[in-house]
């Protein structure tokens, strides 16, 4: 997929949220405040690009917080180029999700 | 109790989901609900639905499915099926095969003795009767209030001995069990453990109503359980179709041709609604396809028609008579509006050519220019016969389209 694919407003703040360290389902959907029923369709979309790759976590760090394994996704190479020009043309994006190492500073 | 319920509910959404992605995509929806909090459970479960649907339409076809012969041998396989548990449910021939229903009956199926009570009609017009119960000798016995013999209008004898329960026998149980005794009428058994006296026999023929038996048992309300579930006959006026708070069928309305007739004109109208009627046409293609394959498409549709008819009638009548009869003609309608809008959509996206279902689906163009430009599903057709093109958004000037590759094409495929 070609690093200057456009995304909607919806797909970047999903891809934004996933960046910004929200890396499971109902994390990006509490982040983004987006139903679930356009969250995983967009997840699963943007991992089909190839913009966000995805990885069951180790059942035994689940188990050792008492909760099920989550599923993590990740941005790719492709998923990172994208989001920079997403950034570029929606200069709100990084307010509206920033990062949660920025949060945890300010 | 609500945790089962929203399992439950993705559970059934996973079914939308094909076989091979359905236990990961239920393992992380299931794990997802989990940090869900209660209030907005039922809301997120139902996104599910959504997302499954997306990933149906996204995946390849399965491969039973792809060749136009696989998919009729599969389309006869399940049609065979459905025919044979048709003629297997006895309930179903019943209702096949019996062309006159008895006229002022109507019928409640899967009723709890305990809402039978409480039906605020009167009581000698009504009667219940449950599904055979036990077997005594080898013999299927079901058992029935003494309304019953009111409300079908049996000539039966009066029991002498009022702690008996009226037994009612078919004539195949009678010559078989009791050798066509002419003086069984009035004879005292013991059936189960309980005193009966014989009341009349009955045609073999003569049961016309759901729920099968060869004998019944008219026994007092209060010797009947509760919690057991069964049938309400109730004798009605014609057109009646509520007893009380209970949807009911007169019998007379319940001949499943005629039903099945009903639901191919609500399909009819309906099909529109939820799909479009084109059958692939492409008016943009500059090549239009010779008469052979023409002929040929035309044949497969007629064919997965003929197919679909006898799935969606013998289908229907199985599930209803296993699920409840009353709900027999909006299930026709609804396997009806299915089945074709299967068809349709079916055919639209098979190869024109060789009829095979168009695979490797590409997103061609950009969804912020959806209105400006072409966006939208790309296909090719594995042989090399041409590519589909499917418009995210249709409109009038953003129609499917197909685009014929001619043999100069070929050396790609």
């Amino acid at each position: 997929v070609a690093a200057e694919t456009k995304l909607s407003h919806t797909a970047a703040m999903i891809l934004q949220a996933i960046h910004a360290g929200h890396g499971y389902g109902f994390s990006v959907m509490e982040m983004t405040g987006l139903p679930s029923g356009t969250v995983y369709p967009a997840m699963r979309r943007l991992e089909r690009d190839e913009l966000i790759r995805s990885q069951w976590e180790r059942p035994s760090i689940a188990e050792a917080e008492l909760r099920p394994p989550r599923k993590y996704y990740k941005l790719t190479r492709a998923g990172k180029a994208t989001l920079e020009a997403s950034q570029k043309r929606y200069p709100l994006l990084v307010k509206l999700i920033p990062a949660e190492e920025e949060v945890e500073q300010s | 109790v609500s945790s089962g319920l929203h399992l439950a509910l993705l559970r059934g959404a996973s079914l939308l989901v094909r076989a091979a992605e359905r236990e990961e995509w239920l393992a992380e929806w299931s794990a997802e609900l989990w940090y869900v909090p209660g209030r907005r459970r039922m809301a997120f479960c139902l996104g599910a639905f959504r997302d499954a649907h997306w990933l149906r339409r996204h995946s390849p076809a399965p491969a039973h499915l792809e060749s136009p012969w696989k998919c009729l041998a599969v389309l006869t396989l399940l049609a065979a099926l459905s025919l044979f548990f048709a003629f297997r449910l006895p309930m179903v021939r019943e209702l096949w095969f019996e062309q006159s229903s008895p006229a002022g009956l109507a019928t409640i199926s899967n009723i709890s003795v305990d809402a039978y009570r409480q039906l605020p009609v009167d009581s000698s017009t009504l009667a219940y009767y449950g599904p055979a119960r036990f077997d005594w000798e080898n013999v299927r016995v079901a058992l029935a209030s003494r309304t019953l013999r009111e409300v079908l209008k049996i000539r039966a004898a009066a029991t002498a001995d009022p702690q008996a329960a009226p037994l009612l026998l078919t004539e195949t149980v009678w010559r078989l069990y009791f050798h066509g005794d002419p003086r069984i009428v009035g004879r005292r058994i013991i059936v189960e453990g309980r005193p009966a006296q014989v009341a009349a026999i009955v045609s073999d023929r003569w049961w016309r109503l759901p729920g099968r038996a060869d004998a019944w048992l008219l026994v007092d309300e209060q010797d009947l359980a509760a919690e057991s579930r069964g049938y309400v006959i109730a004798r009605v006026a014609p057109a009646t179709h509520r007893l009380g708070p209970f949807p009911c069928v007169p019998l007379s309305e319940l001949h499943p041709l005629l039903n099945f007739l009903l639901a191919i004109a609500v399909a009819g109208v309906v099909l529109p609604t939820v799909t479009r009627m084109s059958l692939g046409e492409y008016p943009s293609s500059r090549h239009a396809l010779s008469r052979t394959p023409e002929i040929r498409r035309w044949i497969f549709l007629a064919a997965k028609i003929a197919l679909i008819v006898p799935m969606i009638l013998f289908g229907s009548l199985d599930l209803g008579s296993l699920i409840a009869v009353v709900m027999l003609p909006q299930g026709l309608i609804v396997g009806a509006v299915i089945g074709f809008r299967w068809v349709l959509t079916d055919q639209r996206r098979r190869c024109p050519v060789c009829l095979r279902i168009l695979s490797h689906p590409t997103t061609i163009g950009e969804p912020s220019r959806t209105l400006l430009e072409w966006y939208g599903t790309e296909l090719v057709c594995a042989k090399g016969h041409g590519l589909l093109h499917v418009p995210e958004i249709r409109n009038s000037y953003s129609e499917q389209r197909w685009l014929h590759l001619d043999s100069s094409w070929s050396s790609l495929f």
